[in-house]
């Protein structure tokens, strides 16, 4: 109910791309987020702030169902992308329709090329293969970088040119919404730098949610920013959204205390 | 502060002059005994080549060679024009070639078994076996390596043997054909164990990275854990070449036994190990030619699987994934 009064305070997007309602995810008995509702918009990044167990990941992978690969997650609540209620909907489009980019990068032991083209064959991508590829490298600006070597191994770029390359590769399926979950976290601050100018460029064509425990990164680029808090409460632990507004708004004049206190000691 | 620590280490070394050689000593004593635990297993293995090498080289400086009609012994135990093993008869010729096509035969036979099977096991159970039912049914397969050689040569001979030959009745009992399948069966779990090690090394994040980009579980099996798990996959394919090479009791007991030259399946003929253990067998006297024949294949077998094992070595080297 708290979070409905936030939620419409916000300033309305282009159109809502994710809707939650009521979202509460257990982990077999024990819940890992609760009751959150919320409203993503389209064409901005979205960033989830919180202290680490707060279940920020963990509802971020509710959205494209990669939840599903961990037994005894069970999930209440309503989640639709675009409309549609993700229950109904085939994992492997949905997925298609909502690309991830992890914590950690993980390209596949294959070719730089392999990696993007893959993708793009599983889902029977019907255009110009080695065409598609080219365009995604320039995008994440990796294209000059590596057009020489675009048949050897990708773990033989470093961290930021491998975390620009599984960006290329989930982009390059052109999703609608494209999740990410501490994409800068085991970067370098230059390789980071450059994947926020991306994500900056980014919103134009694609709803991005990042989870980051960056403030500096979720102030550079995000247009609205959920925070979210862990709660205790008969004996379990889980996490809550505490407070969701515009960007300028969270940073100046947060409403809750502990957002407030969140910002704060980071910062002091 | 300092008085009692040094008053604490006086009174703890001060006495210890004697007690601190006899630790040494002990220490020692210890010491000497596991370094000849670990050196024992060497010496072993230098043992048998000593034997093995020693005993092939007084067969190829026997002079009992030329009285038997063999002018040139490395020509005729390289002959690969026309090899003939006829040990045992009055005109002798030592072309190694005769056996050891029906080595490589019956290991192709198994390999073809036993490759394609024991990968799909491991993508099955490393990829879509749930964990409550892996943990019974690996257990299970692995059995299968515990069952004695010996089973499954009378399984190839009493089972595959006859299910072979009611397609042609022409096909002798004893074939390589069946032999082969027998062996492709006993490595099956070697490959699979040891291949679904490799693929559930493969970091979970990998996996997470192929679903995240809309691929189903095979997608993922074949485009990213099989290249990702190249190099153990590789690892257990050369273990079960090597077991098939040097496999013995299957094809003494179902390979057929006679030294012929033919790298047709469905015919019988002695592999190395199993005219090895035909030799042990009759009443070849010691130290006759004979006898040092079979330590000459011997130790080509030991030198195939020696390169096996080498190349085996280097491939999983050179495809080492650091993930």
């Amino acid at each position: 109910m708290r979070t409905e009064q936030l939620t419409s305070t916000i300033l309305q997007g282009e159109g809502v791309s994710i809707s939650l309602e009521n979202v509460t995810v257990f982990y077999g008995i024990n819940p890992a987020i609760q009751d959150v509702t919320m409203e993503i918009f389209a064409n901005s990044v979205t960033a989830f702030i919180g202290a680490s167990g707060c279940g920020k990941t963990t509802l971020l992978r509710c959205i494209n169902r990669m939840n599903d690969l961990i037994t005894n997650t069970q999930i209440t609540g309503e989640i639709r992308v675009l409309g549609e209620d993700v229950r109904k909907l085939d994992p492997i489009d949905l997925r298609r329709r909502v690309g991830m980019v992890f914590q950690r990068p993980n390209p596949f032991p294959t070719s730089i090329y392999e990696n993007i083209a893959m993708g793009l064959k599983v889902n029977g991508f019907k255009g110009d293969i080695a065409e598609q590829v080219e365009k995604y490298l320039r995008l994440v600006g990796l294209y000059d970088e590596v057009k020489d070597r675009l048949k050897s191994n990708a773990l033989q770029l470093s961290g930021g040119q491998q975390q620009r390359l599984c960006i290329a590769r989930s982009l390059a399926l052109e999703p609608e919404i494209i999740l990410m979950d501490e994409p800068c976290a085991s970067l370098d601050p230059i390789s980071s730098i450059k994947i926020d100018n991306l994500i900056t460029q980014l919103k134009k064509y694609f709803t991005v949610v990042i989870i980051t425990h960056n403030l500096q990164q979720a102030a550079r680029i995000a247009d609205r920013i959920a925070f979210f808090k862990v709660v205790e409460s008969g004996g379990a632990r889980f996490g809550v959204l505490d407070e969701y507004a515009t960007s300028t708004d969270f940073f100046t004049k947060p409403k809750s205390a502990d957002s407030y206190n969140y910002i704060n000691t980071r910062i002091g | 502060m300092t008085d009692s620590t040094e008053l604490l280490l006086s009174s703890t070394s001060a006495p210890s002059k004697g007690k601190r050689k006899a630790r040494e000593f002990r220490e020692n004593i210890i010491q000497t005994l596991l370094l000849f635990a670990a050196v024992s297993s060497v010496l072993v293995t230098f043992g048998i080549m000593e034997v093995l090498v020693g005993e092939s080289f007084r067969f190829f400086i026997n002079p009992e060679l030329k009285e038997v009609g063999v002018e040139n012994i490395w020509a005729d135990f390289f002959n690969i024009k026309d090899p003939q093993w006829t040990v045992l008869f009055e005109e002798k010729h030592f072309g190694i070639l005769t056996l050891l096509s029906s080595t490589l035969l019956t290991s192709a036979v198994a390999l073809i078994v036993a490759v394609p099977v024991g990968t799909t096991v491991a993508i099955y159970l490393s990829e879509f076996a749930a964990s409550s039912l892996r943990e019974w049914l690996k257990p299970i397969l692995e059995l299968l390596a515990g069952v004695p050689s010996v089973v499954f040569g009378y399984f190839a001979l009493n089972v595959i043997s006859p299910y072979v030959r009611s397609f042609n009745e022409n096909i002798p009992g004893f074939n390589r054909l069946s032999a082969g399948i027998a062996i492709g069966i006993a490595i099956i779990p070697i490959i699979s164990s040891i291949a679904e090690d490799a693929m559930r090394a493969v970091p979970n994040q990998m996996r997470e990275g192929s679903y995240a980009l809309g691929s189903t579980r095979i997608n993922t099996a074949i485009n990213v854990i099989l290249p990702a798990a190249f190099s153990g996959i590789v690892a257990s394919y050369i273990l079960g070449i090597s077991r098939a090479v040097g496999e013995t009791m299957i094809v003494a007991v179902a390979g057929g036994l006679q030294a012929l030259y033919s790298w047709n399946p469905l015919e019988g003929a002695a592999t190395i190990s199993a005219y090895i253990v035909q030799v042990t067998l009759g009443d070849v006297p010691f130290g006759s030619l004979e006898y040092e024949s079979i330590f000459a294949a011997g130790l080509t077998l030991a030198l195939i699987t020696l390169a096996l094992n080498l190349i085996g070595f280097f491939l999983i080297k050179r495809f080492k994934e650091t993930y």
